[in-house]
């Protein structure tokens, strides 16, 4: 569990995370998560921003060609 | 190349190709322990689900939280959906391939549960596709339940657009032209008390910025400087005039309201989060909808 230490910079959070937002849409996707990566253990704004430019990135790269199929477990009931 | 299962070695070309592939599963696995890093973290500004705190909200009544356990609501339903949305892509994307953060299997205990470690991330593939399906059930319905406390102790202001069928692309769109259209020949929305007076209509924001909305429409080049000004305190844009009017003494969120800045992102927040469930509820098929509507899950489009 971590825990939240609030300090007196709180006051411009949201300005900083804006500022990750607005270099994510800058396509500069290094920088925005470098920023989201200083705050990510004690603000939860900073860490919404650093899951979701992976989220974003997992979800960019999902592709159904990398993956090869397993094959399937034996339906529910039988062995 | 092997990896380690929970009960025999299973081949990784069966899971991987063969050059720089890995990147796609790697991906995938990083998003993960990401959200769950940030449930643990919204997970300490949560409001505290003690005995006696839920009887004091019975009997009070009382369903606010404190702007901080806002935030932590939110960003714990935010977590749950993206949760669910990459677990419901991986499902009608990959088929066969399914990552699931809860090893627990919902096969029956004599059958043989397969977990396959991706790398060094401390998620597992799990063959079972009941697995996902539950997982991502459960994470849905949770984050929905939080988005209407959240929109609960918002004096539900999600509730009352999608009770007013008021689109809120419009509010978008009146920001934008706030700062960028002219607006010579289109016709912005307006409150006829903010719209005849212009200058300083901005700082009239509040209850009755959406009374008699429409009826500063289509007015000359003074009056649109008026409605501008006025769309900056609550009217919103409206260029082809299609647009419903606000009802009378409207003062929910449309309406600019009496909000601070973080009450704006927390409100912004729950619509993406309610709009984004609605998108993916809107995906499944009909049969499907009605389904999850007698689960008590709206399946209504129009929000």
């Amino acid at each position: 569990m971590v825990t939240v230490c609030p300090k007196s910079s709180d006051l411009t959070a949201n300005q900083r995370a804006m500022e990750g937002v607005r270099l994510f849409f800058q396509n500069q996707f290094n920088a925005a998560e470098a920023l989201f990566f200083t705050e990510r253990n004690r603000l939860p704004a900073f860490a919404l921003g650093w899951a979701t430019v992976m989220f974003l990135k997992a979800l960019i790269t999902l592709d159904a060609e990398v993956c090869v199929a397993v094959p399937h477990c034996p339906p529910v009931g039988t062995s | 190349m092997l990896c380690r299962t929970a009960h025999r070695w299973v081949p990784a070309e069966v899971l991987l190709t063969p050059v720089g592939t890995s990147t796609c599963l790697q991906a995938i696995a990083e998003a993960q322990r990401r959200l769950k890093h940030l449930r643990n973290l919204a997970a300490t500004q949560m409001p505290k689900q003690g005995v006696w705190s839920s009887l004091a909200s019975m009997v009070t009544g009382a369903d606010k939280m404190s702007d901080a356990e806002l935030e932590g609501t939110l960003v714990t339903a935010e977590a749950g959906l993206l949760e669910a949305i990459l677990l419901l892509s991986e499902e009608s994307v990959m088929a066969f391939v399914k990552v699931v953060n809860q090893q627990v299997c919902l096969r029956p205990p004599s059958t043989t549960p397969e977990w396959i470690s991706i790398q060094s991330y401390p998620v597992s593939v799990c063959a079972c596709g009941v697995c996902v399906l539950h997982q991502a059930g459960l994470s849905i319905r949770s984050s929905w339940k939080l988005y209407e406390q959240c929109d609960a102790s918002l004096n539900n202001a999600v509730a009352a657009l999608k009770a007013e069928r008021v689109p809120f692309v419009h509010q978008v769109a009146a920001r934008k032209a706030t700062a960028s259209l002219p607006a010579k020949s289109e016709s912005v929305r307006a409150p006829a008390e903010t719209g005849a007076t212009p200058a300083g209509a901005g700082a009239g924001a509040g209850a009755g910025a959406g009374a008699g909305a429409g009826a500063g429409a289509g007015a000359g080049a003074g009056a649109d400087t008026g409605a501008l000004a006025s769309t900056a305190a609550g009217g919103y844009y409206d260029p082809d005039g299609s647009a419903p009017a606000l009802p009378e003494g409207y003062s929910g969120i449309l309406s600019g309201g009496a909000s601070s800045d973080q009450d704006d992102a927390v409100v912004s927040g729950v619509l993406f989060g309610m709009g984004g469930f609605n998108v993916y509820l809107s995906i499944l098929p009909p049969i499907v909808l009605k389904i999850v509507s007698v689960l008590g899950f709206p399946s209504d489009r129009l929000v």
